[in-house]
Protein backbone atom coordinates (compact mmCIF):
# COMPACT_ATOMS: atom_id res chain seq x y z
CA UNK A 1 0.00 0.00 0.00
CA UNK A 2 1.59 2.94 -1.01
CA UNK A 3 2.09 6.17 1.34
CA UNK A 4 -0.93 8.20 0.12
CA UNK A 5 -2.84 5.37 0.20
CA UNK A 6 -2.14 5.05 3.82
CA UNK A 7 -3.24 8.46 4.26
CA UNK A 8 -6.50 8.35 2.73
CA UNK A 9 -7.12 5.59 5.59
CA UNK A 10 -5.85 7.40 7.97
CA UNK A 11 -7.85 10.52 7.50
CA UNK A 12 -10.54 8.43 7.01
CA UNK A 13 -10.18 6.14 10.57
CA UNK A 14 -9.30 9.99 12.02
CA UNK A 15 -12.76 11.66 11.25
CA UNK A 16 -14.31 8.78 12.07
CA UNK A 17 -12.51 8.66 15.64
CA UNK A 18 -13.35 12.19 15.78
CA UNK A 19 -16.90 11.30 15.12
CA UNK A 20 -17.36 8.03 18.04
CA UNK A 21 -16.04 10.92 20.53
CA UNK A 22 -18.65 13.55 19.48
CA UNK A 23 -21.44 11.01 19.28
CA UNK A 24 -20.19 9.64 23.23
CA UNK A 25 -20.01 13.23 24.44
CA UNK A 26 -23.22 13.86 22.94
CA UNK A 27 -25.35 10.47 23.89
CA UNK A 28 -27.13 10.15 27.05
CA UNK A 29 -27.13 6.43 27.18
CA UNK A 30 -29.25 5.31 24.16
CA UNK A 31 -30.88 8.78 23.48
CA UNK A 32 -29.41 12.35 22.54
CA UNK A 33 -28.71 14.08 25.68
CA UNK A 34 -29.40 17.67 26.65
CA UNK A 35 -26.85 19.88 26.20
CA UNK A 36 -26.61 23.53 26.76
CA UNK A 37 -25.46 25.95 23.88
CA UNK A 38 -21.92 26.72 25.56
CA UNK A 39 -21.06 23.03 25.87
CA UNK A 40 -22.23 21.90 22.67
CA UNK A 41 -19.91 24.51 21.04
CA UNK A 42 -17.14 23.27 22.98
CA UNK A 43 -17.94 19.69 21.53
CA UNK A 44 -18.23 20.59 18.26
CA UNK A 45 -15.10 22.88 18.34
CA UNK A 46 -13.29 21.04 20.23
CA UNK A 47 -13.76 18.02 17.76
CA UNK A 48 -12.89 20.08 14.93
CA UNK A 49 -9.43 21.05 16.32
CA UNK A 50 -8.25 17.70 17.40
CA UNK A 51 -9.33 17.10 14.11
CA UNK A 52 -7.20 19.79 12.71
CA UNK A 53 -4.04 18.26 15.04
CA UNK A 54 -4.74 15.06 13.92
CA UNK A 55 -4.60 15.93 9.91
CA UNK A 56 -1.37 18.21 10.82
CA UNK A 57 0.08 15.08 12.54
CA UNK A 58 -0.78 12.95 9.58
CA UNK A 59 0.54 15.56 7.03
CA UNK A 60 3.82 15.76 9.26
CA UNK A 61 4.53 11.71 9.13
CA UNK A 62 3.62 11.72 5.99
CA UNK A 63 6.53 14.18 5.15
CA UNK A 64 9.23 12.77 7.56
CA UNK A 65 8.58 9.40 5.91
CA UNK A 66 11.16 8.22 3.55
CA UNK A 67 10.78 8.14 -0.58
CA UNK A 68 9.27 10.64 -3.35
CA UNK A 69 6.73 11.80 -1.00
CA UNK A 70 8.84 14.13 0.83
CA UNK A 71 8.82 16.64 -1.35
CA UNK A 72 5.27 17.01 0.18
CA UNK A 73 2.78 18.35 -2.35
CA UNK A 74 0.36 16.02 -4.37
CA UNK A 75 1.66 15.50 -8.02
CA UNK A 76 -0.88 15.89 -10.56
CA UNK A 77 -2.10 11.73 -10.26
CA UNK A 78 -2.85 12.68 -6.50
CA UNK A 79 -4.58 15.75 -7.40
CA UNK A 80 -6.62 13.76 -9.91
CA UNK A 81 -7.47 11.53 -7.34
CA UNK A 82 -8.51 13.90 -4.83
CA UNK A 83 -10.90 15.69 -6.97
CA UNK A 84 -12.72 12.32 -7.80
CA UNK A 85 -12.70 11.62 -3.98
CA UNK A 86 -14.27 15.44 -3.03
CA UNK A 87 -16.77 14.78 -5.54
CA UNK A 88 -17.66 11.38 -3.78
CA UNK A 89 -18.03 13.36 -0.51
CA UNK A 90 -20.10 16.50 -2.09
CA UNK A 91 -22.93 13.72 -3.80
CA UNK A 92 -22.59 11.71 -0.34
CA UNK A 93 -23.24 15.18 1.43
CA UNK A 94 -25.96 16.15 -1.02
CA UNK A 95 -27.97 12.97 -0.65
CA UNK A 96 -27.15 13.46 3.32
CA UNK A 97 -28.87 16.71 3.34
CA UNK A 98 -31.72 15.34 1.38
CA UNK A 99 -32.08 12.33 3.69
CA UNK A 100 -32.32 15.16 7.14
CA UNK A 101 -34.96 17.11 5.03
CA UNK A 102 -37.56 14.24 4.41
CA UNK A 103 -37.10 12.84 8.19
CA UNK A 104 -37.48 16.62 9.16
CA UNK A 105 -40.57 16.51 7.31
CA UNK A 106 -41.90 13.37 8.13
CA UNK A 107 -41.06 13.96 11.73
CA UNK A 108 -43.02 16.87 11.54
CA UNK A 109 -45.50 15.53 9.96
CA UNK A 110 -46.43 13.79 13.52
CA UNK A 111 -44.99 10.38 12.75
CA UNK A 112 -42.23 11.05 15.70
CA UNK A 113 -40.00 8.56 14.06
CA UNK A 114 -36.46 9.90 15.15
CA UNK A 115 -37.49 10.46 19.01
CA UNK A 116 -34.82 12.03 20.51
CA UNK A 117 -32.49 12.65 17.38
CA UNK A 118 -35.77 15.06 16.38
CA UNK A 119 -34.29 18.32 14.77
CA UNK A 120 -36.87 20.80 16.64
CA UNK A 121 -34.71 21.27 19.40
CA UNK A 122 -30.32 22.14 19.12
CA UNK A 123 -29.05 19.18 20.12
CA UNK A 124 -30.92 16.74 17.28
CA UNK A 125 -29.89 19.74 14.73
CA UNK A 126 -26.45 19.94 15.52
CA UNK A 127 -26.47 16.28 16.04
CA UNK A 128 -28.02 15.45 12.26
CA UNK A 129 -25.37 17.82 10.87
CA UNK A 130 -22.14 16.85 12.20
CA UNK A 131 -23.37 13.04 11.45
CA UNK A 132 -24.22 14.27 7.84
CA UNK A 133 -20.57 15.82 7.57
CA UNK A 134 -18.59 13.06 9.36
CA UNK A 135 -20.37 10.63 6.55
CA UNK A 136 -19.46 12.67 3.84
CA UNK A 137 -15.59 13.29 5.05
CA UNK A 138 -15.56 9.22 6.01
CA UNK A 139 -16.64 8.62 2.57
CA UNK A 140 -14.42 11.16 0.63
CA UNK A 141 -11.55 9.73 2.09
CA UNK A 142 -12.65 6.19 1.55
CA UNK A 143 -13.08 7.21 -2.24
CA UNK A 144 -9.86 8.63 -2.57
CA UNK A 145 -8.17 5.76 -1.09
CA UNK A 146 -10.10 3.29 -3.92
CA UNK A 147 -9.64 5.86 -6.07
CA UNK A 148 -5.59 5.15 -5.42
CA UNK A 149 -5.81 1.69 -5.67
CA UNK A 150 -7.96 2.07 -9.28
CA UNK A 151 -5.05 4.82 -10.89
CA UNK B 1 2.28 -0.97 -22.57
CA UNK B 2 -1.11 -0.18 -23.85
CA UNK B 3 -3.49 0.74 -20.80
CA UNK B 4 -7.06 1.61 -20.70
CA UNK B 5 -6.47 5.14 -21.68
CA UNK B 6 -5.43 3.56 -24.90
CA UNK B 7 -2.49 4.80 -25.18
CA UNK B 8 0.67 2.21 -25.67
CA UNK B 9 3.34 3.50 -23.40
CA UNK B 10 7.16 3.09 -23.59
CA UNK B 11 8.32 4.86 -20.81
CA UNK B 12 9.06 1.98 -18.73
CA UNK B 13 11.51 0.52 -21.43
CA UNK B 14 13.36 4.13 -21.90
CA UNK B 15 13.87 4.12 -18.08
CA UNK B 16 15.25 0.65 -18.07
CA UNK B 17 17.61 1.65 -20.97
CA UNK B 18 19.53 3.98 -18.84
CA UNK B 19 19.51 2.29 -15.82
CA UNK B 20 16.79 4.13 -13.80
CA UNK B 21 14.68 3.27 -10.80
CA UNK B 22 10.86 4.44 -10.49
CA UNK B 23 11.89 6.32 -7.46
CA UNK B 24 14.98 7.99 -9.64
CA UNK B 25 12.85 8.85 -12.02
CA UNK B 26 10.01 10.20 -9.71
CA UNK B 27 12.38 12.12 -7.80
CA UNK B 28 13.86 13.85 -11.25
CA UNK B 29 10.10 14.56 -11.81
CA UNK B 30 8.38 15.59 -8.73
CA UNK B 31 6.07 13.11 -8.42
CA UNK B 32 5.53 9.61 -6.42
CA UNK B 33 6.99 6.87 -7.27
CA UNK B 34 3.09 5.45 -7.60
CA UNK B 35 2.99 7.39 -10.16
CA UNK B 36 5.40 6.31 -12.64
CA UNK B 37 4.16 3.05 -11.73
CA UNK B 38 0.93 3.57 -12.61
CA UNK B 39 2.05 5.23 -16.10
CA UNK B 40 3.86 2.16 -16.94
CA UNK B 41 1.39 -0.09 -15.75
CA UNK B 42 -0.86 1.98 -18.54
CA UNK B 43 -3.37 3.12 -15.14
CA UNK B 44 -2.83 6.64 -15.64
CA UNK B 45 -2.68 8.46 -18.86
CA UNK B 46 -0.11 11.60 -17.90
CA UNK B 47 -0.80 15.27 -18.50
CA UNK B 48 0.52 16.88 -21.36
CA UNK B 49 3.35 18.81 -18.89
CA UNK B 50 3.88 15.50 -17.11
CA UNK B 51 4.53 14.18 -20.68
CA UNK B 52 6.45 16.48 -22.47
CA UNK B 53 8.94 16.68 -18.95
CA UNK B 54 9.06 12.96 -19.61
CA UNK B 55 10.16 13.71 -22.92
CA UNK B 56 12.27 16.47 -22.02
CA UNK B 57 13.79 14.21 -19.58
CA UNK B 58 14.95 11.20 -22.15
CA UNK B 59 15.65 13.47 -25.02
CA UNK B 60 13.64 12.06 -26.91
CA UNK B 61 10.44 13.17 -28.85
CA UNK B 62 7.22 12.39 -27.22
CA UNK B 63 5.41 10.23 -29.69
CA UNK B 64 8.75 8.29 -28.88
CA UNK B 65 7.18 7.54 -25.28
CA UNK B 66 3.08 7.65 -25.82
CA UNK B 67 1.76 6.75 -28.95
CA UNK B 68 -2.10 6.16 -29.33
CA UNK B 69 -2.91 3.05 -29.40
CA UNK B 70 -4.02 2.83 -33.35
CA UNK B 71 -1.26 4.42 -34.42
CA UNK B 72 1.39 1.63 -32.93
CA UNK B 73 -0.55 -0.99 -34.26
CA UNK B 74 -0.34 0.64 -37.57
CA UNK B 75 3.64 1.44 -37.05
CA UNK B 76 4.04 -2.51 -36.16
CA UNK B 77 2.10 -3.68 -39.32
CA UNK B 78 3.59 -1.34 -41.38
Amino acid sequence: MSLYERFQLRGAMLILAGYVFFVVMMMDGLILGSHTADRMAFLVIGTMAMLAVGFAGLWVLAMRSDGPHRHGTPDERERQIELVAERAGYRLLDGAIFVLIILALVDAGGAGILGSFNMNWPEGLIFALVTASALAGVVRFVAGWHAARQV
Amino acid sequence: MSGAYGIVCRLRSFREDRGLTQVDLAEALLVSRQTIISIEQGRYAPSLDLALRLAKFFAVPIENLFQLQDDGQAMQAS
